[in-house]
């Protein structure tokens, strides 16, 4: 079975593709308000340190 | 400061991190190549790897909002009303990532993106519940922030009973959804797509955990930092009133 032959192609991508590339944004969003506000709060505040 | 003590990380994180990446390249082999395609559905049956765990993981998203919901009503602790805001948010993208590949499988297989079936209307009704839950925790109360604090906790404790009419609606009403498929004692899927849409549950239920936690963190640190904040600008308030020489 290889993806040339695969039948509704384009709904099949547009399916994985849309919430892959959300939840890829989100995923990058939160790290980066994480290491914005990381900083601000001191290290014992930060359990996870 | 070093780099891993200024982020969300934790060893913990990282372990999940990888293993949810690794498990996504392993559901995107099963789910486009390696599962047979559907006698009927043909090859759109792939679109229920992502539809069907994203849909489970948005409602346990919803699940966990509630606890956390009720427990913050009954306890009042800072770790219950972050848990609830950061289970929220990512339920939310869940529910929208379900909604938007439900419309997207719908199209081939019944040959619309939408109609107000049970099914779908019940999921949109829950994609509203959740945004109105995030939004009442931002929208300031005149009766103040425990007030703010247990209107936006009661459309929280709201939003599992609305899974549960989501799981029956195909039951109790009319539904061009079709009816349970997993969740039954003989499930009517075997073999390699079976294995791929449980594969599929235990991957989002990974990548869910890891930005819960991350997001959590986040949650944990606003509420420090604006805390910090306040204090920062009271302290500037008082050196401004000190150094004019007479009090604010």
């Amino acid at each position: 079975m290889g993806a040339l032959a695969m039948t509704h192609v384009g709904y099949v991508i547009a399916g994985w593709a849309i919430p892959l590339v959300a939840l890829g944004a989100y995923a990058l969003r939160t790290i980066r308000r994480g290491r914005t506000l990381a900083p601000q709060v001191p290290p014992e505040e930060r359990r996870w340190s | 400061m070093s780099a891993p003590h200024t982020t969300t990380s934790s060893r913990s994180t990282r372990v999940l991190g990888v293993l949810s990446l690794a498990g996504l390249a392993l559901l995107l082999g099963y789910a486009l190549w390696w599962s047979p395609p559907d006698v009927v559905q043909k090859d759109s049956v792939r679109i229920m790897y992502v539809h069907v765990p994203t849909a489970i993981v948005a409602f346990s998203a919803c699940g966990i909002t509630t606890l956390a919901s009720a427990m913050w009503l009954r306890k009042r602790t800072e770790g219950w009303w972050v848990l609830g805001a950061a289970s929220a948010e990512v339920g939310l993208l869940f529910t929208g990532a379900c909604l938007v590949t439900g419309s997207i499988w719908g199209r081939p297989t019944w040959g619309t993106y939408w109609t107000w079936d049970p099914r779908i209307t019940s999921t949109t009704l829950l994609f509203i519940l959740l945004i109105g839950y995030l939004a009442l925790r931002r929208v300031d109360s005149e009766a103040g922030a425990a007030h703010r604090g247990t209107r936006s906790a009661i459309v929280g404790v709201l939003l599992f009973p609305n899974v549960i009419v989501v799981h029956y609606s195909v039951d109790w009403w009319r539904s061009l959804h079709q009816t349970a498929t997993i969740t039954r004692l003989d499930p009517s899927i075997e073999g390699t797509m079976l294995f791929t849409l449980m594969l599929g549950i235990v991957v989002f239920a990974l990548v869910f955990t890891w930005l819960l936690v991350h997001r959590f963190r986040v949650g944990w640190l606003e509420e420090r930092a604006a805390g910090g904040a306040l204090d920062a600008a009271l302290v500037q308030r008082r050196a401004e009133a000190g150094l004019a020489g007479g009090p604010a």
